[in-house]
């Protein structure tokens, strides 16, 4: 603040002081103007003369140390009177001319329409596929499973042989299988025979994740495989020729069909967990918990093998097949027949893009595969 | 696969209704697909699982599961018993007949091809329609009544699951002319052999097929009759003139039924059957239960002759008819719930396996016995599954696991793709996943070398247009861009993928502006109009490197022009991305006719690329190994910078990573950064010249720099400038 201006104000409160307006005098003058203040500036003006911080009503007790002690509780009485007074006729006046005071004070600051929008910044959007495959790792990484992945282009020896699928059995042909047109090396061969077969294929399955990483791990051990999977199909609402799946595997001495169940059961009230509450009101879901129902099924490579399905929304839903690993897998790892007797444990596979159009109710899975930003941007 | 609910009822040891089938088939064996009322039956189409084929490819063998599960539950099924019902064929017939008849002679070439050839001659019998129930039964399942004898084959083969199949005997016999043969002049000869090279034979649904050595015949010593264990062939088959037949019922080996039916492209109830495997002990069993039929069908005036049984690989299925070993801890321990050693022998009785303690003295296992139509009970697990399936998956409870704490091992590989994944969708791009099977073009669109390209192909394809894996992510990316850009104007793209022939994932970004407009004016710096959607994309992928801590990220000229030429991209708009002095991948605009070919339009709906669209592609791999992993605190500067700007005039096609390269060598150690301020090209500096402008910031981090050192750094520079590019300093 300059010299000046603090002169100026000094000069001010002088001249203001000088003029000692009798109380009551004082409120009849207030009175008069309030009357004559018939807009919301003039209202303005008014409280700012009598009410506001520098106003007369504010004069009033300033000067109070002024008086003697005896008369000062008199004059305060009388001046708090007064303001009270004044404020409500103030505001009835306000009611009847202006505006509220906090509506007041927005339009002090309201130099711009809010309501105008903001400088564009694009939102990306994550895939579908990609979330359902970071959400499902994270749910069993949260429970201490391996994430590991496998190669798109296998060998029949991982795909198949190692799996306890035979060849010449029509057991192999539960998976259709597209075939690279020139044979050639798979990174690390397997254990057994083979060798002459080194054709390639695209993976009709994460499965080979299983033998590829027993080779290098010993029991106990819990791991998951998500990946992209090739079926040499035509492709329908439910069925593509690429799609993901989520393999997943746990062995140690103990590791029981109770405990997939049990597992699996977390599993899933995990995954749905938000779905069960944003929808809850408005289907009549209450937050009930997801069951998990295991029926005959047959794999090569798990023996007890199961059809999973889960109760969701009414329904029981097939969401995996599974099954008790079977030994003849663990000999394919490497594991001796000593290890093998000690060890037991379960294993799945299910696709992705089955739970993300359970969870998102997606008709038709070739949805997730054409880039259509009016599909991707509906997620986020 | 369908079966009659009537037909299965005569085998039902309960009073179970069709959906009480389906139940407890549900709950314990397999899935059911539908029921449905066909006249007065219930069919039911069951999904066999694959391992079950032997035992329940069969109206038999499906009542049998029935039972067992009923009997096995006897507490949740409080069925009634059945009012009469046939009991399903549990013990082999031992019966062996003598290895020939009077009528008939079998050779059998290879064991191992037809480990059992049995057969029969049946006389006076009368070729002529079916009676109704026969007939209906058939159709019910889909099958067409065609004579009585043929409908009987068909039947057995539905009935106990091994197919069988019926010649006449009158066309087994290689006589010459026209003469008809008399009965009894001299046997007809099976032969039961390999195919000759190029053998042909016509099949009964009247196509011929070409056979090979690796294939199995049914032949008299001139002509082949059948293709075993698939097709009859029409030169035996039955006719209205038939009077006598040989039944055959054989065993063929399964390995070789399969893999003649897939060369052959011909599949078959019959090859189902044998493909997936059959008892060996089922032959006689149904040779017994056809003959059976006939005497119902034709009457008691036919004529059996005795069972003709060539039975060589007898020995081999009683020794793989083994017996196993369970420990009784194991079913519990296996399924997690307790299991009582009475429930395992109920089971694994009802199921008819013989349940023998194993040894004296307190062993722990059991002695098993399958049952001989069980081909798929070969080990101990094997049979914990039957117990737990006979109890139902229903009864394990949901148990979590007791396991020592472990943390998952790290995989950075995953972890860096999420992280980037994330990293671009935060500054706009949307994600797009696309088939990694493209097209031929797709391929051609990045490479042209045929040794690759025959290495990306399929051998079998669903369409030309996804007949080889992706060499790139670019052509997704270009398809994506021209669906997009007909319901939105801007958009950031990208896709995280494999790519091969040398498999690896590759990080692919698109923009698109459809108002993006090119200009050849460049005023005030805006060089950007140049290029818009490049200089736009070339932003996005160093905020995205510096995200992950990767400054060292260059943008250099594509060298072999020759190369260049014949490429997709536009050859002024182009640039491989160099990332710590590793190739990392490639970033540029499309050229025209890559937008034609994608049907990408350009602004003002040409389809010419007027900056609107780029496209890059980087391998993941790359990026990750140089994303800074720990970032080591570095003490902040203390020392003030000094500034200083420089303005240069020099040819136009002097780069100005070159114009920077040269600066900070020639000033030493004490550069700090140089960064572009200003950019012109036009009528104030000469033809094919341009301005440019440089803030430099000299700092020393150990002191405060004097006027005088700064001003030598700077000189240097100028200096260098003007002797290298010939560069007029403003």
């Amino acid at each position: 603040m300059s010299m000046n201006k603090r002169i100026m104000v000094t000069k001010r409160k002088q001249q203001k002081k000088v003029v000692k307006t009798p109380i009551l005098a004082l409120k009849k003058a207030a009175v008069k103007k309030l009357a004559a203040a018939k807009t919301s500036v003039a209202l303005d003006q008014w409280e700012r003369d009598y009410l506001g911080r520098k106003g007369a009503i504010r004069e009033v007790f300033q000067s109070l140390k002024e008086l003697p002690e005896a008369k000062r509780k008199a004059v305060a009485q009388e001046a708090n009177a007064v303001r009270t007074e004044l404020v409500a006729l103030f505001e009835k006046a306000q009611k009847k001319h202006g505006v509220g005071i906090a509506e007041k004070r927005a339009l002090k600051t309201h130099t711009i329409d809010v309501t105008l929008p903001g400088v564009s910044t694009p939102v990306g959007h994550i895939h579908l596929v990609s979330r359902m495959i970071e959400r499902v790792t994270d749910i069993f990484s949260s429970m201490g499973f391996d994430i590991v992945e496998g190669p798109d282009i296998e060998s029949p020896y991982y795909n198949f042989d190692a799996l306890n699928v035979p060849a010449d059995h029509p057991s192999r042909d539960l998976w259709d299988t597209f075939w690279m047109q020139e044979a050639g090396e798979i990174g690390r061969a397997g254990r057994i025979a083979n060798q002459n077969d080194s054709r390639r294929l695209l993976r009709t399955h994460t499965s080979p994740g299983q033998v590829r990483y027993m080779e290098t791990h010993k029991p106990p051990f819990r791991m998951v495989v998500p990946g992209r999977t090739y079926r040499f199909e035509n492709a329908d609402r439910t069925h593509g020729f690429e799609f993901h799946q989520i393999e997943g595997m746990m062995v140690g001495p103990n590791i029981s069909a109770a405990n997939f169940k049990g597992i699996l059961t977390v599993f899933f009230n995990t995954l749905f967990c938000d779905i069960q509450s944003a929808q809850g009101s408005k289907t009549n879901v209450t937050s009930e918990q997801i069951k998990v129902r295991l029926r005959p099924s047959f794999f090569p490579f798990t023996e007890p093998s199961f059809e999973v399905f889960m109760w969701f929304q009414g329904r029981w839903l097939e969401v995996m097949g599974a099954g008790m690993v079977h030994p003849e897998v663990y000999k394919h790892a490497g594991y001796s027949a000593g290890e093998i007797a000690k060890i037991q444990g379960f294993a799945f596979g299910g696709g992705i893009e089955r739970l993300i159009m359970i969870k998102h109710q997606i008709p038709d899975m070739r949805l997730l595969y054409v880039g259509d930003l009016r599909v991707i941007r509906q997620f986020s | 696969m369908r079966f009659s609910y009537n037909w299965l009822k005569e085998y039902l040891a309960y009073a179970v209704s069709p959906q009480d089938v389906a139940d407890i088939l549900a709950m314990h064996s397999f899935e059911i697909e539908t029921i449905e009322k066909v006249g007065d039956d219930t069919v039911l189409d069951i999904n066999v699982l694959p391992n079950r084929a032997p035992d329940c490819y069969s109206h038999q063998g499906i009542a049998r599961e029935v039972n067992a599960a009923i009997d096995a539950n006897q507490t949740v099924y409080p069925f009634a018993p059945a009012q009469t019902y046939r009991q399903p064929f549990n013990k082999a017939d031992s019966a062996q007949g003598t290895s020939t008849s009077p009528r008939i002679k079998v050779t059998i070439e290879n064991v191992t091809d037809c480990p059992r050839y049995a057969c029969q001659v049946v006389e006076q019998v009368v070729v002529t329609k079916s009676p109704t129930w026969l007939q209906n039964r058939l159709r019910a399942l889909g099958l067409e009544a065609i004579n009585n004898i043929v409908d009987i084959t068909n039947y057995v083969m539905l009935d106990v699951g091994n197919p069988i199949h019926a010649f006449d005997l009158a066309l087994l016999k290689d006589t010459k002319g026209s003469e008809p043969t008399h009965e009894g002049d001299d046997h007809a000869h099976i032969i039961v052999r390999r195919a000759k090279a190029n053998e042909k034979i016509t099949g009964l649904d009247g196509i011929t097929y070409t056979l090979q050595p690796t294939h199995l015949v049914i032949a008299t010593p001139k002509k082949p009759l059948a293709i075993a264990g698939i097709k009859g062939g029409v030169g035996s088959g039955i006719s209205d003139n038939t009077t006598s037949i040989v039944l055959e019922a054989a065993h063929f080996d399964r390995k070789l039924i399969y893999t003649t039916s897939r060369a052959i492209k011909l599949k078959t109830d019959a090859s189902t059957r044998f493909s997936a495997g059959v008892s060996q002990y089922l032959p006689s069993i149904a040779l017994a239960r056809a003959v059976e039929l006939l005497r119902t069908v034709c009457g008691d005036t036919i004529r059996s002759l005795p069972v003709v049984d060539q039975w060589p690989g007898m020995q081999d299925a009683k020794t793989q008819q083994t017996t196993m070993r369970l420990d009784r801890a194991k079913p519990g321990k296996l399924l997690g719930i307790a299991v009582p050693e009475e429930r395992i022998t109920d089971i694994l009785g009802a199921l008819g396996c013989k349940v023998t303690d194993a040894e004296q003295g307190g062993s722990q296992a059991l002695t098993i016995q399958p049952p001989f139509w069980r081909l798929d009970l070969t080990r101990d697990v094997d049979l914990v599954e039957e117990i737990g399936r006979m109890i139902g998956y229903e009864a394990i409870p949901a148990t979590l696991p007791l396991v020592v704490v472990q943390t998952p091992e790290p995989n950075p590989a995953f972890t860096f793709r999420n992280e980037l994944r994330r990293s671009l969708v935060n500054r706009g791009f949307d994600e797009i996943y696309s088939y990694t099977l493209v097209n031929r073009d797709d391929v051609e669109l990045t490479t042209t070398d045929e040794s690759i390209i025959s290495r990306l192909a399929l051998q079998n394809t669903l369409s030309h247009r996804h007949a080889y894996v992706r060499h790139s992510v670019l052509p997704c990316l270009l398809r994506a861009i021209a669906e997009n850009q007909k319901q939105c104007d801007r958009f950031q793209l990208c896709e995280i993928g494999k790519i091969f022939e040398q498999e690896r994932w590759s990080l692919g970004l698109a923009w698109f502006d459809s108002e993006a407009t090119t200009s050849q004016k460049v005023t005030d710096g805006s060089y950007i109009h140049r290029a818009p959607a490049f200089f736009a994309l070339r932003g996005a992928i160093d905020a995205m490197c510096a995200n992950f801590g990767i400054t060292d990220v260059r943008y250099e000229s594509v060298g072999d022009k020759k190369q260049a030429a014949q490429s997709w991209f536009d050859q002024g708009v182009v640039a491989q991305i160099v990332i710590a002095g590793r190739p990392a991948g490639i970033i540029a605009q499309p050229n025209k006719a890559t937008m034609q070919h994608y049907d990408i339009a350009g602004n003002a709906g040409g389809l010419n690329n007027q900056g609107t669209t780029a496209v890059a592609e980087l391998d993941v791999a790359v990026l990750q190994d140089a994303s800074m992993r720990v970032a080591l605190y570095k003490e902040p500067p203390v020392f003030p910078p000094t500034k200083r700007d420089i303005a240069i005039e020099v040819d136009n096609s002097v780069p100005s990573q070159s114009l920077i390269d040269t600066m900070t060598t020639a000033g030493g150690t004490i550069v700090e950064s140089i960064s572009l301020f200003d950019y012109y090209e036009g009528t104030k500096v000469g033809a094919g010249k341009k301005s440019v402008a440089y803030h430099i910031v000299y700092r020393d981090r150990s002191r405060t720099l004097t006027d005088a050192e700064v001003n030598k750094a700077h000189r240097a520079i100028e200096q260098e400038l003007r002797d290298m590019y010939n560069a007029v300093i403003r």
